[in-house]
């Protein structure tokens, strides 16, 4: 039995910071079962990373203008009280990002970071319990040393690791939704593999929503169970990713296709 | 009239505006100055002895009943001719030290820099107090004290500038063109390094009022009877209460002159 | 552990270059120290007797190095102009001079950074661009002027204060901390507007990056953002400016211990210096490097403790 997790509808995003309006993202209608991994792939500037964070509820809300509904759960996100939302941030709804140098706090340990989500949104859990599952957490994601790993800092790790600790601060309040930016771009490609194969173990495992965001259509494939393709902030085509892959209908999707290098990995 | 306003909409530089115009007012009362006072900076009128402002005196006059305009207008004048020049003693050694420094490195580098860290560690007015124990009080002294003491922190800019600078391209083909060290350094590099030596050499002048303004009011720099802006201070502290705007002219224009130099030197990072 | 050995042993080195340049700038200076605490119609014979006794004839290293020597076992010489030892003439006023300057920077540690939060929250605001013109100005107010400024006020008009009503600490110790705490206002507020525009646009620069971002993905409100995440990231740069005000705000005190006719090691020093009484400026400089070392040791280790990429070998 399917579930919608999340159904995004006629949705658009106007930024308003120069003096023309400037329309970025147009008329996206798509939704999310759950357990499903659904791919969004374009070029830069195809509006799918505006679009990712609109539904993390990251837009800054000043300067843009957004249209249409973001239904999590068959709640308006667009509409929803901040602070509602900010519940729901961390604990229901995750994000990954795509450059794990920079996306953690260099002061603050590692550990704290990975169960700073529980902490906000289980002050229940004591702090020994938020230590246990953070260190499970960890562990998860291939850590060979989680102790060390918890009282470590951003800057003594790889990048490869950073992105996994990201994974793990993502994961450790269970969320239904888990949105992964380019979260593969900034690593090589050995480390790349290891995120997308952690990532299909934790979907199957935990039963988590996917919104995978890339401009790598190989790796779209190798993920994704459904694929949407964008182009200039409008949706060009979306449907089952094999599908897309050998009976493209758009001219579009099929130069992506195309210029896929053909030596597989 | 057009343009300036299109200037300004275009690059919002009011930090530049301002102290332009600030420091510009100073230096045009600076050189006004080196001819003209409204009154003979030391004559004295025992009749005007603490008197208030008036359109006459429009600063007021001191305890010996000197127009304090006029004394003001000389040490403006006194400051910012040795502000300038410190400066120039500054920048001319750190840039001759700091250039051999970062384009050669090695062990010159690490022994003058070693000294440069050891004297940087101390506050400019500082060092400059110990120069003039040794060189004793005057304003010549001041000058060289004050300009010592700034080489450091101008050295150690330029260093690290040449530093980065050395390895860049340009530099390595213009060596492979045969071009020898000197010329490097002065005629390749150097020009290279005018936008933050310009923004230095505005702090530079912003710390040698400040400076100058602490030495004299110390007792030490410009002697008397020549005026100083320092020393106006310290003298106006007996007649506080008697007559304040003494202390406060002076101390209102020292405080122009800084944030003159100070607000070009911000506006100079911003461009 | 390695680090705080390698950086004791470079203050070490620092102290000992200070203390050579010291002695060898005193070494060059024309005049003869004999021929200075005689007089001028001494006979050649008395300067070389007291020459000897004070080991002048002797060579420049062996010279240093006993004088060295002396310094370490706290014996800083004996004043030219005073006759009494140097170490008993700075002794009791080196307190007044470092009070000060502590009262100084904890009132601007104290003050700047609440300041610097608010104009960061209100950034491009009118409040923050009120706050820009203030800071700039303040900036530019040489501490001896704003001391000026404050006996007047408060000693004046409104009769708060009085000038020159300088206690002794070991007479009434509140009231000598009384005393200081309108110098202590003079010498911090520059440092202090400095600090707020520093911490102002160091909050500004690290709201842009992304690992603010990643906080408000979990559920952060803009508040925890700034306490839990940002602010420890935005008082590193602050905390380098400390370190180096630490030199200036002693530096200020000397200057500012003339305006509020305080009694403490500027005092000694501006007579040392017009009396060529060197011994006396020789150790004061030796001792303000001294403290100046130790000071930018300790916000080294704060620094430390803020910035774990620095704690890296």
């Amino acid at each position: 039995m399917s579930e919608t997790i999340l159904e995004v509808k006629d949705f658009g995003i106007e930024f308003h910071d120069h003096d023309k309006p400037e329309r970025v993202v147009e008329h996206v209608n798509f939704s999310l079962q759950r357990g499903e991994i659904l791919g969004i792939v374009g070029e830069s500037g195809s509006g799918k990373s505006m679009s990712a964070l609109a539904i993390a509820g990251l837009l800054p809300r000043k300067k843009l203008k957004k249209e249409g509904q973001i239904l999590f759960l068959g709640e308006d996100l667009m509409t929803m009280e901040r602070k509602k939302l900010r519940g729901l941030q961390g604990d229901e709804i995750s994000m990954i990002f795509q450059e794990p140098m920079t996306a953690l706090n260099p002061t603050m340990k590692i550990g704290k970071q990975v169960e700073e989500a529980l902490r906000i949104h289980h002050p229940e859990v004591t702090a020994e319990e938020r230590k246990q599952r953070a260190l499970t957490w960890l562990k998860n994601v291939e850590m060979d040393d989680p102790e060390r790993v918890y009282d470590s800092y951003p800057h003594e790790l790889s990048g490869g690791m950073r992105q996994r600790v990201m994974i793990a601060a993502a994961m450790v309040g269970n969320p239904q939704l888990l949105i992964a930016d380019e979260c593969t771009t900034a690593l090589d490609v050995t480390v790349q593999a290891q995120i997308i194969r952690l990532l299909l173990e934790i979907n199957k495992k935990e039963q988590v929503s996917v919104l995978f965001i890339s401009h790598d259509l190989s790796l779209i494939r190798q993920i994704s169970h459904r694929v949407i393709v964008m182009q200039l902030g409008h949706i060009v085509e979306q449907g089952d990713v094999e599908q897309i892959f050998n009976h493209p209908k758009e001219e579009y999707t099929k130069k992506l296709i195309a210029a896929i290098p053909k030596v597989e990995l | 009239m057009k343009t300036i306003r299109e200037w300004l909409k275009k690059h919002k530089n009011f930090n530049m505006i301002a102290g332009a115009v600030i420091t510009g007012l100073i230096l045009l009362i600076a050189v006004i100055g080196l001819f003209y006072t409204p009154y003979p900076s030391t004559e004295m009128n025992a009749s005007l002895k603490n008197s208030a402002p008036t359109i006459k005196h429009i600063m007021g006059c001191d305890n010996y009943g000197r127009d304090i305009f006029s004394r003001v207008m000389e040490g403006i004048r006194n400051t910012f001719f040795i502000s300038l020049a410190t400066v120039a003693i500054g920048t001319v050694v750190g840039v001759l030290v700091g250039s051999v420094c970062g384009y050669f490195g090695g062990l010159l580098d690490d022994i003058l820099m070693r000294i440069n860290d050891a004297l940087f560690a101390f506050p400019s007015i500082l060092l400059a107090l110990v120069i003039i124990s040794l060189l004793g009080t005057g304003t010549q002294n001041v000058v060289l004290a004050l300009g010592i003491a700034f080489i450091p922190s101008f050295a150690r800019i330029v260093r690290s500038e040449y530093k980065k600078q050395v390895s860049l391209d340009y530099v390595q083909s213009a060596r492979l063109m045969g071009a020898g060290h000197v010329r490097l350094i002065f005629v390749h590099i150097l020009p290279n390094i005018v936008p933050v030596l310009l923004s230095s050499v505005m702090i530079g002048f912003n710390n040698a009022v400040l400076a100058e303004a602490g030495l004299s009011y110390l007792g030490i720099g410009v002697q008397p009877p020549e005026a100083s802006l320092g020393r106006m201070l310290s003298e106006a502290q007996s007649y506080l209460f008697t007559a304040p705007w003494y202390a406060i002219f002076p101390g209102l224009v020292i405080v122009l002159m800084v944030l003159g130099f100070a607000l070009l030197a911000e506006g100079m990072t911003e461009e | 552990m390695k680090h705080y050995g390698k950086k004791l042993i470079s203050m070490l080195l620092t102290l000992l270059a200070v203390s050579f340049l010291v002695f060898a700038a005193f070494e060059i200076i024309p005049g003869d120290p004999a021929l200075s605490k005689l007089g001028d119609n001494a006979t050649p014979e008395a300067i070389a007797a007291l020459r000897a006794e004070m080991g002048l004839d002797r060579p420049f290293p062996v010279r240093y190095f006993s004088w060295l020597a002396d310094c370490l076992k706290g014996n800083l010489g004996e004043s030219y102009s005073y006759h009494m030892p140097v170490s008993e003439m700075i002794g009791d006023k080196l307190p007044i001079t470092l009070t000060m300057a502590i009262m100084s920077m904890l009132l601007t540690m104290a003050v700047s950074v609440p300041l610097g939060l608010l104009l960061s929250k209100y950034a491009y605001s009118k409040l923050d661009r009120a706050g820009y013109v203030a800071n700039q100005f303040l900036m530019s107010i040489p501490s001896f002027f704003l001391g000026i400024l404050l006996t007047w006020f408060f000693g004046l008009i409104l009769k708060l204060f009085t000038p020159g009503g300088f206690v002794s600490y070991k007479k009434d110790f509140a009231g000598f901390l009384g005393y200081l705490i309108l110098p202590s206002i003079a010498i911090a507020i520059p440092k202090c507007a400095m600090s707020v525009k520093l911490l102002r646009s160091s909050i500004l620069t690290e709201a842009d990056k992304d690992y603010v971002r990643t906080a408000y993905s979990r559920g952060n409100s803009t508040m925890e953002v700034l306490y839990r995440h940002v602010l420890k990231n935005a008082m590193i740069p602050l905390v380098t400016f400390w370190g180096m005000a630490v030199a200036d705000t002693i530096a200020g005190s000397i200057v500012v211990e003339q305006v509020f006719n305080i009694p403490g090691i500027g005092r000694i020093m501006l007579t040392s210096i017009s009396h060529r009484d060197y011994p006396v400026v020789e150790a004061i400089i030796l001792l303000i490097a001294f403290v100046v070392v130790v000071m930018n040791f300790i916000v080294d280790l704060l620094y430390r403790r803020l910035d774990p990429r620095m704690r890296r070998e």
